[in-house]
C-alpha cells in the first residue's frame, strides 16, 4: 500500500507518494495563505500523477513548517529528521546536510547510519534564506530562477556588507546605482547566503564533514552551489530534485511505521 | 469571593482565604489585579500546573503569599532588605529569619513567579522598565527588567537596604545605579573578580578570590545588621545554613524522584521549589519545606503506583535552568517527551558536597558560591554541567541559556563542545530568554525540542532499549 | 608636519621592527585595553606591549568571523578580536606570545575566555575590583605582583627596582605630554584637532616610547608656532567605552556634519594618561596606587558615580556644547548608564546629549551622519 510524506514550509508545500513497487512520485506547489488546503492541493497532485487515490494511502506523514494544519496526517516528524531521512536515502555517504529553504535554513550532521546527531537552524531572520535572494532578485528586477547562471559570469564578486536582508536591499540598489553589474551584486549575494548558513553551523561546533548535501530549493541555484563549494573547499553533492527530500523523508518514515504496523 | 476558588488551587484552606481577604485584596488593587485576571490565573494553574498534588497546591500558596509580602512590606511595617538574585546563600535567608519585622528577598524572583508563572501579567512591568530605563533590542537582562519595572511602578516598596550581588554580573548592579540615581536608598554591593583564575584551575579555588569575596561578603553583612539589629548574630546566621541546607536537601530528594521512569513530576512544579530554594525567604522554611516534603511523599507514590507524569521512556537530559516566568517552555519539554532530571542551578555537584575549607563566615559563604562553578568563572561552569551529566546520567544535554547573560554568552559555545568531546552526547544550544516570553517563545523552539528529542529516542532504540512508538 | 612625518615613517616600519625584535628574543605582550595592565611592568622586562584591539577595530568582517566562537551579545569590540586572530590578517595578533587580560566586566572577560579555549596563546588574567576599597587595594597589587612574576619568567629577565623606575619615568613623560595637549584643545578654537589628536594617542600604543616622546615634544613646539586650525562649529565631547583604532567613522561622522570635538573620554584615551604614577619607596605599591585608586575607571564599577562626575566637570572645563555618547552594541554596563546620564548632564550642566550605537557595521554610516548632523544643528549657535 502506498504512504505518503507531504513537507508543508512557508514558500512552498511539496508531496512526495511512494508506491510498493518503490518508485515515487511527487507535487510541488505554493503555500500560499492556507496551510491545509495547499497540503490537499498538492497531495491530490501527486496521486494522480502516481496513479492512487487518498483512500489507497496506508499512512500518511506530515512535516515542515505546516506539519500541525495537515487534517488528513497520520502522524508529523520535524522537517530536520524529514531531511536527514531523505537525503541519506539518496546519497549514503552524506555526513552534512545544508538545507536552504524558503524561510529557514538549516545544517544537519547525520552519521554513518543517517541517524541525525546534530543539527542547528535559524527561522528567525531572513538573512541566509530563500526569503533574502528573493527579495534581492526583485531588487535587481530579475527572475530568482536566473539568478544562479547570471552570477556564474560575475568576474568581481561585490561585498554585501549588511547582514540584515530588509537593508540588504538598500545597500544593493545603491551599489546598483552606482555602476555595479547585476552578476557582481548577485555573486555577492550568493556569498553572503553561504557566509550565513556556514557560520551558523560552526557556531553550533558542526563540522562541515564530507560527503556534503545541499537540499532546498535555493539548491537549485548553481551560483549558491558554486560559493558553498568554494567556501567549503570541497564538492558538494545536490540531488536531481533538492526540493522534495523533505518530503521524500517523510514519506520514507512513513513507510517505515506502515511496515511496523503490519 | 471571586478569588475564592483560585486561592483554592493554591492550596489554601477556605478559613485561610476569609482571614487574608484585607491582604489579598490590598495587594491586588496595589498590583492591578482584577476579577478577569484571576479568571484567567485559575485556567492557567489548571493547565500548567499538577493542582491533582497538595505539594504542587501548597507550594503555589507560598508563592502568592511571597508576593503579599513583597507588596504590602511597607504598609505592614516592616524594614525592607532587598538582595538580589542570585544572591550569597543563607545570607539573606538569615536577615528574613532573624526578626518577623525583617523583610528580606529578592524581589524579581517573586515578580517573576508569582505574577509571571502564576497570575501571567509580567508583561506590563517589563514594558514599563522597557520604558524608564531598560530599553529593548539592547540585550538588556529581563530579571532587571523585573525588579526595576516594579519599583518605578511604585508597586514594590523602596528599600531601607539594597543588598546587590555583582559578584558575576555587571548588569544587576549598573541596574543599581540607576535607581540610585533616582532614589538614593542604602546600598552594598557584593563584589568579586569573577573568572579571575587560570582557565584549568577549577575545582582548585585560590586563596586570595576567596579572601576578597569573603570580605565583602563580612562588608554586606555589617550593612545588614544596621537594618536588622542585634538579631542578625552567629547563632541565626547558624540556623539560616541549616535551614538553607534543608531546603537544598529536600530539593536533591525531589530531583531523583525524576530518575524513575516513568517521571512522576513535572518541571513546572520542580521550577516553582527550585526558584523558591534559590531565593529563600521564611516562608520558604515554614511552609515550602513542608510542602515540597508533601511532594516528595506524592511524588513517590506515583512511582510505586506507576503513575506517570512524563511518558515512559522520555530520554533524561540536562537542561541549563527553568524558566522563571512562564511555564510554557517546560511544558513544551515535557510534550515532546523530554524528561529534564538535572539542570545547572538545582542539582547539587561534585563539588558542591565538598566540606567548606574556609574559616570565617564570609569566606564559607564565598566558597560555597565559588565550589557552585558557576559563580567562579566560565571553566567553572563548563566543569559543573559536565560533572552533572555524569552524575545523573543524561542522554543529552540542551543548553538553553539566557540571551542576554553576558556570562552565560561568554561560555556557551564552549560548554557544547566540551560536553560532546568529554562525553559524546548530544547536545543542543537554545538560545532564548529566562526571564520573558515575548522573543523566544515556547513555539519558536518547538521544532528543535522535538528533533532534539527524535535524536535522542533513535540513539536509545539503536543500544536496544524498547521504546513506545509515539503515535 | 615635521612631527607626523616622523611618528608616520616610524609606524611604517613598525611591523618590520616588531618582527626583528621578535627574532631577537623579545616576547610580544598583548593587553586588552581599560589601562590596568601597567605597560611598565612590560617596558621593564625588555618586552613589547602592544595592545589588542588597538591595532584594529571598527571593522565589520572580524566581528562576523567572531560568530562561530562567541554570539552575538556582548560588546562588539570585545567580540572582534577574536575574529582579528582567527582572520591571521594582522601580522601582530599572531605574534603575541602572551595576552594579559585585566578583568573588569564580563565583556573583557570574553576576550581572555575565548583567546584561552579557541587559540594557542598563552592567556594571563588578574581581576580589577569594581570598587576602591582598602582590599581591593590590596587584591589588586597581588594581581601585579602575579603579573609580574609571570612576566619576569616569560622573560627570563628580572623586573628590578631601577629598571621599574625608569620605564615609569618614560611613560610618565609622555603622559605629561598627553595631558599638555589634551589642555590645549580648551581654547576656542582648540589648539589641537581630535584627528591630530587621536592619531597621537593611537600611535603611542605601537610605537617606541622613546620616539614618541620626542614627536610628541616636537609637536607641542609646532603647536606654538602655528596658526590655530580654524574655527569649527560647536564643541563636542565624545565617551565611549573603546575607540578601537581603525574605528573613525565616527570622528569624521563629527567632522563632516560641523562638529568639533574637543575631548575624548575613553579606555585608552584619558583614562591611560590623565593621571601619572607618583614614584615612592614600594614601586609596586606606586603602580597599583596610580593605575586603579588615582584614576577614573569604566562604566562597570559599583557604583559608576565617580567616572559621570569625571565627565560632568570635564564637560565644563572644556566648555562643551554638546556630549556625543558612542555606545557599542550589547556593552550593558555603558548602555544602562546611558539612559540616565543624559537626564543628569541637562541637569547639572544643561548640555544635551547624543547617544549612538554602533556594530562596526558599515551599512550604519548614513543612519549616524543623520542622527550626528541633526545633533550638530541644534546645538549651533
Amino acid at each position: 500500500m502506498p504512504v505518503a510524506g507531504i513537507d508543508v514550509g512557508a514558500v512552498s508545500a511539496k508531496a512526495l507518494i511512494l508506491r510498493n513497487d518503490h518508485t515515487f512520485y511527487f507535487s510541488i506547489e505554493p503555500t500560499g495563505h492556507d496551510v491545509s488546503k495547499a497540503a490537499e492541493r498538492v497531495a491530490a497532485q501527486a496521486l494522480e500523477k502516481a496513479g492512487c487515490t487518498k483512500v489507497d494511502l496506508e499512512y500518511v506523514m506530515a512535516t515542515g513548517y505546516g506539519r500541525y494544519a495537515i487534517p488528513f496526517a497520520n502522524e508529523t516528524k520535524t522537517e530536520i529528521i524529514c531531511h536527514a531521512k531523505g537525503a541519506y536515502f539518496l546519497i549514503p555517504q552524506a555526513r552534512t546536510i545544508i538545507d536552504i529553504g524558503g524561510q529557514d535554513s538549516k545544517v544537519i550532521a547525520i552519521d554513518r547510519k543517517g541517524k541525525v546527531t546534530d543539527f542547528v537552524m535559524n527561522d528567525k531572520c531572513a538573512a541566509g534564506t530563500g526569503r533574502f535572494l528573493e527579495v534581492m532578485a526583485s531588487a535587481l528586477d530579475l527572475d530568482l530562477e536566473d539568478m544562479g547562471h547570471v552570477s556564474l559570469t560575475a568576474r568581481n564578486p561585490s561585498q554585501i556588507s549588511t547582514t540584515c536582508t530588509v537593508f540588504a536591499e538598500s545597500e544593493v540598489v545603491s551599489l546598483r546605482a552606482k555602476g555595479e553589474t547585476r552578476e557582481n551584486l548577485i555573486a555577492g549575494l550568493h556569498r553572503s547566503v553561504v557566509s550565513r548558513v556556514i557560520l551558523m553551523g560552526l557556531s553550533a561546533s558542526i563540522n562541515f564533514t564530507k560527503e556534503v548535501v545541499f537540499t532546498g530549493g535555493v539548491a537549485k541555484n548553481i551560483g549558491v552551489r558554486k560559493s558553498l563549494e568554494e567556501k567549503l573547499c570541497m564538492q558538494i553533492i545536490i540531488p536531481e530534485e533538492p526540493q522534495i527530500v523533505g518530503a521524500l523523508g517523510a514519506a520514507l518514515l512513513a513507510a517505515e511505521v506502515s511496515v511496523k504496523d503490519m | 469571593m471571586y478569588y475564592d476558588e483560585f486561592f483554592k488551587l493554591c492550596g489554601y484552606k477556605p478559613e485561610e482565604t476569609e482571614m487574608e481577604k484585607p491582604r489579598i485584596e490590598r495587594a491586588f488593587q496595589i498590583l492591578g489585579i482584577s476579577t478577569e485576571d484571576i479568571k484567567l490565573a485559575e485556567d492557567r494553574v489548571r493547565f500548567y500546573f499538577d493542582i491533582g498534588l497538595e505539594g504542587s497546591r501548597k507550594l503555589l500558596g507560598v508563592w502568592m503569599k511571597q508576593l503579599f509580602d513583597l507588596v504590602l512590606a511597607r504598609e505592614e511595617g516592616k524594614k525592607i532588605i532587598y538582595t538580589s538574585f542570585p544572591s550569597m546563600p543563607a545570607l539573606g535567608l538569615a536577615a528574613a529569619l532573624a526578626s518577623e519585622d525583617i523583610y528580606c528577598q529578592a524581589p524579581e524572583v517573586v515578580l517573576d513567579v508569582a505574577m509571571g508563572q502564576i497570575l501571567g501579567k509580567i508583561k506590563p512591568i517589563l514594558e514599563e522598565a522597557e520604558k524608564q530605563g531598560l530599553p529593548p533590542g539592547l540585550g538588556m537582562c529581563s530579571l532587571n527588567q523585573a525588579r526595576f519595572g516594579a519599583i518605578v511602578t511604585g508597586i514594590i516598596p523602596i528599600p531601607d537596604l539594597s543588598v546587590v550581588g555583582g559578584f558575576f554580573c555587571d548588569q544587576m548592579a549598573k541596574t543599581e545605579d540607576h535607581l540610585q540615581y533616582r532614589y538614593g536608598y542604602p546600598v552594598v554591593y557584593i563584589d568579586q573578580c569573577y573568572g579571575d583564575s587560570p582557565w584549568d584551575e577549577f575545582p582548585e579555588i585560590t586563596k586570595r578570590r576567596l579572601s576578597y569575596f569573603g570580605k565583602e561578603t563580612e562588608i554586606a553583612l555589617e550593612e545588614m545588621k544596621k537594618v536588622v539589629g542585634p538579631e542578625l548574630n552567629e547563632e541565626i546566621l547558624t540556623i539560616a545554613r541549616h535551614e538553607n541546607a534543608k531546603l537544598w536537601f529536600a530539593q536533591q530528594d525531589i530531583a531523583e524522584l525524576m530518575k524513575s521512569d516513568p517521571a512522576p513530576l513535572s518541571n513546572i512544579d520542580i521550577g516553582m521549589e527550585f526558584q523558591m530554594v534559590a531565593s529563600a525567604e521564611r516562608r520558604a522554611v515554614y511552609e515550602g519545606l513542608p510542602a515540597m516534603e508533601t511532594l516528595i511523599e506524592e511524588g513517590k507514590q506515583r512511582i510505586s503506583q506507576g503513575k506517570e507524569k512524563i511518558e515512559q521512556g522520555a530520554p533524561k537530559i540536562f537542561f541549563y535552568s527553568h524558566h522563571f516566568s512562564d511555564p510554557s517552555i517546560m511544558r513544551l519539554l515535557e510534550d515532546v517527551g523530554l524528561c529534564m532530571v538535572t539542570g545547572h542551578f538545582h542539582t547539587l555537584g561534585t563539588q558542591d558536597m565538598v566540606k567548606a575549607q574556609a574559616k570565617t563566615y564570609g569566606e564559607r559563604r564565598a566558597e560555597r558560591m565559588l565550589r557552585f562553578g558557576f559563580y567562579h568563572s566560565g571553566m567553572g561552569a563548563i566543569y559543573k554541567a559536565i560533572d552533572l551529566c555524569k552524575l545523573w546520567n543524561v542522554e543529552g544535554a540542551v543548553l538553553f541559556y539566557h540571551y542576554a547573560c553576558r556570562p552565560m554568552n561568554a561560555d556557551v559555545y564552549q560548554m557544547k563542545k566540551e560536553i560532546e568531546k568529554q562525553l559524546g552526547i548530544p547536545v543542543i544550544i537554545l538560545e532564548g530568554d529566562y526571564y520573558d516570553i515575548r522573543s523566544y517563545s515556547a513555539e519558536s523552539f518547538r521544532t528543535r525540542l522535538e528533533t532534539f528529542a527524535e535524536i535522542l529516542r533513535a540513539r536509545k532504540a539503536a543500544k536496544g532499549k524498547i521504546i513506545l512508538m509515539r503515535g | 608636519m615635521n612631527s607626523f612625518n616622523k611618528l608616520d615613517k616610524h609606524l611604517r616600519n613598525r611591523a618590520i621592527d616588531i618582527t626583528k625584535m621578535k627574532d631577537e628574543g623579545r616576547k610580544v605582550i598583548a593587553y586588552t585595553p581599560g589601562g590596568y595592565m601597567p605597560e611598565e611592568l612590560v617596558y621593564a622586562c625588555d618586552a613589547l606591549p602592544i595592545p589588542v584591539g588597538l591595532i584594529r577595530g571598527g571593522e565589520h568582517e572580524p566581528v562576523m568571523t567572531a560568530g562561530v566562537y562567541l554570539p552575538r551579545w556582548l560588546d562588539t569590540f570585545c567580540r572582534a578580536q577574536i575574529g582579528y586572530y582567527m582572520l591571521k590578517d594582522d601580522a601582530l595578533y599572531q605574534m603575541v606570545d602572551l595576552l594579559v587580560t585585566p578583568l573588569t566586566d564580563n565583556d573583557i572577560r570574553a576576550i581572555a575566555d575565548s583567546w584561552d579555549y579557541y587559540t594557542d596563546i598563552e592567556v594571563f588574567r588578574f581581576g580589577v575590583p569594581h570598587a576602591k576599597t582598602d582590599h581591593a587595594f590590596d587584591y589588586y597589587l597581588e594581581g601585579l605582583a602575579l603579573l609580574k612574576d609571570k612576566l619576569e619568567r616569560l622573560t627570563d629577565t628580572q623586573i628590578t627596582d631601577e629598571k621599574l623606575k625608569d620605564a615609569i619615568e618614560l611613560s610618565n613623560r609622555e603622559r605629561n605630554l598627553f595631558k599638555e595637549i589634551s589642555l590645549m584643545r580648551k581654547a576656542d578654537p582648540p589648539l589641537v584637532t581630535e584627528e591630530e589628536f587621536i592619531k597621537l594617542s593611537h600611535a603611542s600604543f605601537l610605537a617606541d616610547k622613546k620616539i614618541m616622546v620626542e614627536v610628541l615634544e616636537e609637536f607641542c613646539d609646532e603647536i606654538e608656532s602655528r596658526e590655530p586650525p580654524p574655527a569649527k562649529g560647536p564643541r563636542i565631547l565624545l565617551t565611549g567605552s573603546t575607540l578601537a583604532m581603525g574605528d573613525y567613522k565616527i570622528l569624521n561622522l563629527v567632522r563632516e556634519t560641523g562638529g568639533t570635538i574637543v575631548i575624548e573620554e575613553f579606555c585608552e584615551g584619558i583614562r591611560q594618561y590623565w593621571e601619572n604614577v607618583e614614584i615612592d619607596a614600594d614601586i609596586m605599591k606606586s603602580l597599583a596606587e596610580r593605575y586603579f585608586l588615582r584614576r577614573v575607571p569604566g562604566a562597570w564599577a559599583r557604583p559608576g558615580k565617580e567616572r559621570l562626575d569625571f565627565l560632568i566637570k570635564l564637560a565644563k572645563d572644556f566648555k562643551v556644547e554638546g556630549v556625543t555618547w558612542y555606545q557599542l552594541m550589547y556593552r550593558a554596563v555603558y548602555d544602562i548608564e546611558s539612559f540616565y546620564f543624559k537626564d543628569r548632564l541637562k541637569k547639572d550642566t544643561g548640555i544635551s546629549m547624543l547617544k549612538i550605537s554602533s556594530d562596526y557595521d558599515p551599512t550604519e554610516t548614513e543612519t549616524l551622519r543623520t542622527r550626528i548632523e541633526t545633533f550638530i544643528e541644534t546645538l549651533k549657535r
